[in-house]
């Protein structure tokens, strides 16, 4: 019997080291100490590289988000990186949760504003969207991943993805790492796959259905339901229009306009054709996506093709 | 029924067997209590690294069947047979692994299914302890192979029927049932022909061969099966089995064989661990059905037990497929 217990012990030891390990470390700052590498190391290694960016991002908006819920949040993709929502909170006065996620999509747009909804008492919620991530083909799961590990400390203390981020941590720190820069071909790569994205366009029904459901939750609790579609560049409007997506667009923008108060940036207009205003065609500067705010937020309108009310400061 | 181990899905102990465990005194034996451990620790890697790991590739396919070509449902399937060998075997390998740590033996239940050169010896291998329990009430009450041999066929079908039934109120579990007891039926009918071709054909001469083309056509048709089992419907099956014998010429285009792996819905990192696990699985399949793997255990140096028993505690932790699902599917059963 003993020695079963020494060697069960033995087996466990290097694992409750690299747990040990993790939970000092505390990537995504979960249990919220000091711990030995600083927040601003870990907080800049959420943007390490394209590839661990969605995870990253996502679980460390979990912790904090959960930690200390807002009435006021804004729900998005990569395009809200940029986003100032410091900005934003001394416009109105009040604090707005960012919840932009590099590669985030439509099913996780959805999931983050249900979790939101589980843990606040919502009043208003900006879904940052555009057309191209509501297509059937964007059904991809960057969710489940993060929302695991960060559901409990023995799921985060053993998940693999959070040991790689406390490892790429602890490098930083102790040693170097580099990050991951813009590529010198961004605006290339990203047209190739907005192509991709929209040759082949779907719309999907399922997304359409979840909107919905998020709508009628928003009228039954009061909460403000706001849709923004954010600039983009004229090139993607070449490729939209080469492929005759325009009754399809249509069909999205009244999908919008029927679920919550709509604002549409993204149509053609004077700030979409501009390139030195992007960083790639989907991307707008941090500039112009302040001009978008002060115009969102402090009124009046005048370079957005912006349809609907504008909204007012809460 | 307060005997946990085996309490939800096998496997199906009989009373003899079981009962007089029941009446012995169980005193605590390390050796023992160490081997369960290990039998359990096999079960959860085959569980949680390969089976919740492939799931969503067959669950993303088979539930749009004809969203997706030949390829993709072909590789789909086989998936599946991995999945529901990993997923069944793994817990059948936990409760027995449980039972032992408790002092108890319970009847092995899988051994090497896929590696069975016919589909009776399939049967002799895949959930033996269900597959015993009808031989023993079902088709021998029936009057078995003792009789004339349409009556033994006829015996076979309806205890191979039964067992589809048996796996739920639904006609693809049924189609699934009476496939197996066609088969059977064919095996029979047909045996003396195959036999006389094989020696007409030279194959006789090449046993090692003739081996392997029954195993890949046992397999061929084992996975015709499982289709009939995890598809919604028979028609979403009969389309499967369709397709799943065209398009194949897509594999020898490099672009065209990288979309229908990504068509999965499987990201790069799941694919190779999934891979590599399964290559790893089967290689201990060998040693096995070579050596027994207690005893090749045994003769290592304990350092390197050590390691093994380090990497697969830390591949059921780091590697497991955690989010997403991890249901045992024979727990609706």
């Amino acid at each position: 019997m003993r020695k079963l217990i020494q060697w069960l012990l033995l087996l466990a030891l290097p694992f409750v080291a690299l747990m040990g390990g993790v939970a000092w470390i505390d990537p995504f700052n979960y249990f919220g100490g000091e711990g030995p590498v600083p927040l601003e190391t870990r907080k800049a290694n959420l943007r390490h590289s394209g590839a661990v960016m969605p995870y990253y991002t996502l679980a460390w908006k979990l912790v904090e988000y959960r930690r200390r819920p807002v009435a006021d949040i804004i729900i998005g993709d990569s395009r809200l990186t940029r986003f100032d929502e410091a900005l934003v909170s001394r416009i109105t006065g009040r604090e707005l949760y960012n919840f932009g996620v590099p590669g985030g999509n439509t099913p996780s747009l959805f999931k983050t504003f249900w979790y939101a909804d589980s843990l606040a008492e919502l009043k208003t919620v900006y879904l940052q969207t555009g057309f191209r991530n509501w297509s059937a083909a964007q059904d991809y799961d960057i969710w489940e991943g993060p929302q695991w590990s960060t559901s409990s400390a023995i799921h985060y203390v053993t998940d693999r993805d959070v040991m790689g981020k406390a490892w790429l941590d602890a490098r930083a720190h102790w040693g170097a790492v580099e990050a991951e820069g813009i590529a010198a071909d961004q605006w290339a790569v990203v047209m190739r796959n907005e192509r991709a994205v929209l040759e082949g366009y779907g719309f999907s029904p399922r997304f359409a259905d979840e909107l919905k459901r998020v709508s009628e939750r928003c009228k039954e609790r009061g909460i403000k339901l706001v849709i923004i579609d954010l600039p983009v560049h004229n090139e993607v409007h070449a490729i939209e229009t080469e492929l005759g997506l325009e009754p399809a667009i249509a069909e999205y923008k009244a999908l919008m306009h029927s679920a919550g108060t709509y604002y549409d940036f993204a149509g053609p207009s004077s700030i979409t054709a501009d390139r030195s205003e992007y960083i790639d065609a989907l991307h707008t500067s941090k500039e112009l996506l302040d001009g978008v705010i002060r115009e969102l937020w402090q009124g009046p309108l005048v370079n957005g093709q912006v349809s609907g009310e504008p909204v007012p400061a809460p | 029924m307060a005997f946990f181990p085996q309490l939800v899905a096998g496997p199906i102990e009989r009373a003899a067997s079981l009962l007089p465990q029941f009446r012995e005194v169980q005193r605590f034996d390390a050796d023992r209590a160490a081997s369960g451990l290990r039998l359990m620790a096999w079960g959860m890697f085959k569980k949680v690294v390969i089976a919740d790991r492939v799931s969503a590739a067959v669950t993303h396919v088979y539930s749009s069947p004809h969203d997706f070509p030949g390829p993709v449902l072909a590789l789909a399937t086989v998936l599946f047979a991995v999945q529901i060998y990993c997923d069944f075997s793994g817990y059948s390998d936990i409760a027995i692994g449980c039972a032992r740590v408790l002092g108890f033996t319970l009847m092995l239940n899988f051994r090497q299914p896929y590696h069975a050169a016919s589909i009776s010896e399939f049967w002799k291998r895949w959930h033996i302890s269900l597959s015993t329990w009808f031989r023993d009430y079902v088709y021998i009450p029936l009057g078995g192979n003792r009789t004339v041999k349409w009556r033994w066929c006829y015996n076979l079908f309806i205890t191979f029927l039964i067992s589809g039934l048996w796996h739920g109120a639904n006609w693809t579990f049924v189609a699934w049932g009476a496939l197996h007891g066609i088969y059977l039926v064919l095996a029979i009918v047909f045996g003396p022909l195959r036999d006389r071709l094989a020696t007409a054909s030279g194959l006789v001469r090449l046993p090692r061969l003739n081996h392997l083309l029954n195993v890949g056509w046992t397999l061929v048709l084992v996975l015709i099966g499982w289709v009939f089992f995890r598809a919604a419907t028979i028609g979403d099956a009969l389309h499967i089995v369709k397709a799943s014998f065209t398009g194949h010429g897509a594999w020898l285009d490099p672009a065209a064989a990288k979309t229908i792996v990504q068509s999965l819905g499987l990201g790069a990192t799941d694919l190779a661990i999934a891979f590599i696990a399964i290559l790893f699985m089967e290689a201990v399949h060998l040693v096995q059905a070579r050596w027994g793997a207690a005893a090749f255990l045994a003769r290592m140096p304990s350092v390197a037990r050590y390691g093994v028993y380090t990497a697969l505690v830390a591949s059921i932790i780091y590697y497991g497929a955690y989010h997403g699902g991890g249901e045992f599917i024979y727990f609706q059963f």
